[in-house]
């Protein structure tokens, strides 16, 4: 029995991989179809878009990059979904270069679904130098003077798309789906200044952080994770990627659990609580 | 007069620059903005130069591994490769990913998408077995403070996950007191521990990390902080 | 009065006279015959007389509107030329009633144009972030900005706008003319080739061909419109189109020029005074109207909501400045352990008695980041000790920048110690700047070298946990500090010990103990007290519903 549990206790670190890949794994194959309960911040997001009124402009900022993809691309995805589905203008952009692909990519799959123009009903700007730069030209001046062409070389002149809307202030709403701290920069130089209403996604480690931006207004809502991408996917009756990733997620997340109650008990059960003082 | 200079003129231009930024935050003019857009851009310039630096650095450091043949040279082959490798392709396709006029993908395009970005995700995705293999390493009830953390820990990751929203639906009944439905659901306690507890936490480190930023700021602005410089004197 | 006149001269003669023919057929007058008749004419030319002269109905004229505490007055905390109105709420407010606000540039002119109507229950002064030393008095009062240049917009600007519409246009046709119609041609061959290909098909799709056809329609279309654009057409053709360039430097010329007048349109009609006229409508008319009221526009110099941020920071920088001095006086004030900056001797000698390296990290921020200069500032301690204790540092880095400024900090380490000689240049590399091929790479060396310590220091982001995770496989003893409160919880997890925020930034002064840095750490504290107190007394505020005090510690942005 004590080299039983000297084994567990000591087990090693390749086994608790393989278990994480059997868990992540069978649940892909086998789905176990669980239904998603829905969170108020994720609601907001959606509330906010639902009632935009009809060729009104959502402005997606795709500011993730391929490592963050399997968390923020379903997000832009179902957002897309949602607002081609209420006839919504969408302007794209990223801040990430190495996502610029991923931003084309979305916009451009989701829009075809539905039959959507590009350059009447949607628009991809792309990724350009400027940071903050760009966030307060797209404010001042506007997005034709701000990105003169866009992600193709297309001049954004008289792009039916931009018709009554000119700068960030007369956009709808603005959805910011980050990897990084670029959150920081649309709220500083671009709604403190020009007042636009603005929502998030995130990957879930930064989730926690998140809940203090709601708090404190800069964001009414967020998509923290793949969960909350799951989420806004069944607000939209879309149960797409990110629905069937909650599959693998319960079990490994299982699987943890019971990896650490199974490993206090065990540590409850040696008397090694008693054995060892105060630890780090 | 040299030495002085390289001294002096360093905290004189962090004075300037910081005092200037500082009090721009409170006057309403379009100039700021725009002088600091400016100084944006100036910045990126000085670190693209500041790019050539990090790459001799990195040419020297292989290439004395290669002409030692130092443990492990043959990774140094590799880095050479890969840089070259990917500067020339990128270079004839002119850092273009696509064809706009034909949507076919250039080399350039395909070396990012079949080797860098699944090379990226792969390296997160690491995370979940490193966060397994820690969680069970680190979760033990050992004090007061680490078994708050263990059950908020072990509550988080129930209500996050569907499965555990669904089996404590299952397994816990619920009554009614006064209206109130009772227990509340994982969804809710989840919810309840990110928004109060959690957001509680962040915002005193958060507070800490703030002043700590003005101090650090001010010491920097007044020239008491020359680490920036390359060294304290 | 002409018409009345002529009446009256008529009735008169008809009141007196009357024309009698005598006997021998002259016509003369006879007085006093037709009494009767004569009153009835004299009301029937009264009639006449005052139809002619009469008017459409009057319409009432409004009556004066005496608002509560109207004021006019230049917008607070901006720049860009607008003018505020407020006044007091009527009382009876409702749906029925709607103000309208008029503008004009003469206190006597017409006040025809209106800016704006709106109901009585909107636009409220309430509504506007402002902090109460800014605002005045907020509740029950109505409150509007009038953006000067929206009401009187420059008269050059359309014509601005029209000339950029054409410089844009003609920039385009130069940059895109010829690539659109190689790409057309390009389109339409690969389309004649399918349509071909598909019509000699055994079962041809008619489906298909039509969209094909109809595809080479719109294409031949696309083609022709380039063509018979003269301009476009010279693009096609290779011919040099130095009137089209001429054009373009021509019209941005004009534009040039047609901008500064605009600027100069734009500063005149923001620097004058302008009066405004509230009115009441009920039911669609218009009901009563203030007098006229004036106003300037003036550019703002100073953001009067960041008052309390700008008092706020002013006396924190007093403090720290005073308590540095304090600091310098008495060299032993009070710092409380910090388990992991005490750890820092006992790991490098950990690495001293094994012989094997020290990985030190600065994270993924460059130099603009506090974090990242803390970090090179704990780097200096640390290699002090490690060039005394002739161990070997590690540095990868991820920014060029960062990556001199602690070249430049390790070596000076060293020659502070008098070891200038143990000095290796490539202690300090620079690795890649994408975080996961830093990450990678840095993995990979602490399996191979396998360092008996880790410093994780500086702000990290996702590859916080597989860098100390792979470090914590290799044995090594860690310590992380970090201000990134999303990784926090992944050090504390991995590492032995975790600077946690501001123990962080704590660290330079903790180590050095020099009276500068300590005394800072002093004005920290003070200022994390005056915080808590904020807290509570706000709180307390707040729930005895006294919010405009709050204005005191909130953010106006």
């Amino acid at each position: 029995m004590s080299s039983f549990i000297q084994k567990f206790t000591g087990m090693d670190r390749r086994i608790i991989y393989v278990l994480i890949s059997l868990a992540v794994i069978i649940p892909l194959l086998l789905p176990l179809n669980l239904p998603v309960g829905v969170t108020s911040e994720v609601k907001a997001v959606y509330d906010t878009i639902d009632n935009l009124p009809e060729r009104s402009v959502l402005f997606l900022a795709m500011d993730f990059d391929p490592a963050s993809r399997p968390e923020l691309y379903p997000m832009a995805e179902a957002i897309l979904h949602h607002a081609f589905r209420k006839n919504l203008r969408v302007i794209g952009m990223t801040f990430w270069v190495t996502g610029t692909g991923l931003g084309e990519q979305v916009m451009v799959d989701v829009a075809k679904e539905y039959g959507k123009e590009y350059g009447k009903d949607y628009l991809y700007l792309g990724w350009k130098a400027g940071d903050f730069a760009l966030v307060i030209g797209m404010g001042e001046k506007g997005f034709a003077a701000t990105y003169p062409q866009d992600h193709y070389g297309r001049d954004t002149a008289n792009m039916p798309v931009l018709d009554n809307v000119k700068t960030l202030k007369d956009i709808g709403y603005l959805v910011e789906l980050a990897a990084g701290s670029t959150i920081g920069t649309w709220y500083y130089y671009g709604k403190q200044k020009y007042k636009f209403k603005m929502g998030g996604g995130c990957t879930g480690v930064m989730a926690a952080s998140w809940y203090n931006l709601m708090k404190i207004d800069w964001i009414n809502g967020f998509l923290g994770g793949l969960r909350g991408a799951a989420e806004y996917e069944m607000l939209i009756n879309r149960k797409a990627v990110a629905v069937r990733g909650m599959d693998p997620q319960s079990v490994a997340h299982m699987l943890i659990i019971t990896l650490i109650v199974f490993s206090n008990i065990v540590y409850f059960a040696t008397g090694a609580n008693k054995k060892i003082g105060a630890g780090k | 007069m040299t030495a002085s200079l390289k001294k002096w003129l360093p905290i004189a231009v962090a004075f300037a620059t910081g005092v200037f930024f500082a009090i721009q935050y409170y006057i309403p003019r379009p100039f700021t903005d725009e002088l600091l857009s400016d100084l944006s851009v100036w910045f990126r310039i000085i670190s693209a130069f500041a790019m050539g630096l990090g790459i001799i650095s990195l040419f020297h450091l292989h290439y004395y591994k290669i002409k030692r043949q130092a443990p492990a040279w043959g990774f140094s082959i590799v880095v050479f490769l890969s840089l070259f490798g990917m500067i020339a392709v990128g270079l004839w396709c002119l850092g273009v990913e696509k064809n706009t006029d034909t949507g076919k993908m250039t080399a350039y395009g395909w070396l990012y998408k079949s080797l860098q970005s699944p090379l990226q995700s792969t390296m997160f995705s690491i995370l979940a077995f490193y966060i397994a293999s820690a969680a069970f390493r680190a979760f033990r009830a050992k004090t007061r403070e680490a078994t708050i953390l263990l059950i908020a820990a072990l509550i988080v990751m129930f209500g996050r996950a569907p499965m555990g929203e669904w089996l404590w639906q299952q397994a816990v009944p619920t009554f009614s007191v006064f209206g109130v439905t009772l227990p509340p659901t994982i969804g809710q306690l989840t919810g309840w521990i990110m928004k109060v507890p959690n957001m509680a936490a962040q915002g005193g480190i958060s507070l800490g990390i703030c002043l700590g930023s003005i101090a650090m700021s001010l010491k920097i602005i007044f020239g008491i902080e020359r680490a920036y410089m390359g060294g304290s004197k | 009065m002409t018409f009345f006149n002529e009446s009256l001269f008529i009735f008169t003669i008809l009141l007196d006279y009357n024309l009698i023919q005598d006997k021998k057929g002259q016509l003369y007058l006879n007085m006093n015959q037709h009494k009767i008749l004569g009153p009835v004419i004299f009301v029937i030319l009264i009639l006449l007389a005052s139809f002619s002269y009469a008017e459409a109905p009057a319409t009432p004229t409004p009556a004066t509107l005496v608002l509560n505490d109207f004021k006019v007055f230049d917008t607070p905390d901006e720049s860009t030329g607008s003018i505020s109105l407020s006044w007091e709420a009527v009382s009876g407010e409702n749906d029925s009633l709607s103000y309208v606000v008029y503008v004009d540039k003469d206190a006597n002119g017409k006040f025809d144009c209106e800016f704006c109507r709106f109901p009585a229950t909107e636009n409220w002064k309430k509504d506007k972030k402002w902090p109460f030393w800014v605002s005045g008095t907020k509740e029950g009062y109505h409150y509007l900005e009038v953006p000067i240049l929206n009401v009187f917009p420059p008269p050059t600007q359309p014509e601005l706008d029209s000339k950029q519409n054409e410089l844009a246009t003609i920039k385009s046709k130069i940059r895109n003319t010829k690539k659109n119609y190689k790409n057309l041609m390009e389109q339409k061959e690969l389309l004649q080739k399918e349509l071909d290909e598909l019509k000699k098909a055994k079962e041809p799709d008619f489906k298909t061909i039509q969209e094909k056809e109809k595809a080479l329609g719109n294409n031949s279309k696309k083609l022709e419109n380039i063509i018979n654009d003269p301009d476009a057409k010279k693009i096609v053709d290779g011919i040099p189109v130095p009137e089209l360039t001429a054009k373009m430097r021509n019209l941005a010329k004009e534009v040039g020029a047609l901008e500064a007048k605009v600027d100069q349109e734009k500063a005149g009609i923001q620097d004058r005074v302008y009066y405004f006229k509230v009115g009441t409508f009920e039911n669609d008319k218009l009901t009563a109207l203030t007098a006229a009221t004036s106003g300037q526009a003036k550019g703002n110099w100073f953001f009067w909501a960041h008052l309390n941020n700008f008092v706020l920071a002013v006396v924190f920088s007093i403090l720290v400045l005073w308590f540095i001095r304090h600091a310098k006086k008495n060299q032993n004030l009070f710092l409380r352990r910090i388990n992991g900056l005490d750890a820092v001797e006992e790991a490098v000698g950990r690495a001293t008695e094994m012989g094997r390296p020290v990985f030190y990290q600065t994270g993924i921020g460059g130099m603009s980041d506090i974090s990242t200069i803390c970090a090179t500032v704990i780097l200096g301690k640390i290699a002090e000790k490690v060039a005394l204790y002739d161990t070997q540092i590690k540095v990868p880095h991820r920014d060029p920048i960062v990556m001199t400024v602690c070249q430049e900090i390790v070596k000076e380490a060293y020659t502070k110690v008098g070891r200038p000689d143990a000095y290796k240049e490539d202690c300090n590399f620079y690795v890649t700047s994408d975080q996961f091929a830093y990450t990678a790479t840095v993995n990979g060396m602490m399996m191979r070298d396998k360092p008996a310590a880790n410093f994780f220091m500086g702000y990290y982001m996702a590859e916080a946990l597989l860098l100390s995770e792979a470090g914590s496989s290799t044995g090594a003893i860690q310590i992380a500090g970090t201000d990134s409160t999303d990784q926090l919880p992944f050090f504390i997890t991995t590492c032995d010990y975790t600077l946690i925020g501001e123990e962080f930034y704590a660290a330079s002064a903790y180590l050095s103990r020099e009276p500068i840095l300590v005394g800072t750490l002093k004005a920290q504290d003070v200022g994390k007290f005056f915080i808590l107190a904020a807290l509570v007394i706000g709180t307390i505020f707040a729930t005895i519903r006294m919010p405009e005090i709050l204005d005191l510690i909130k953010d106006f942005s």
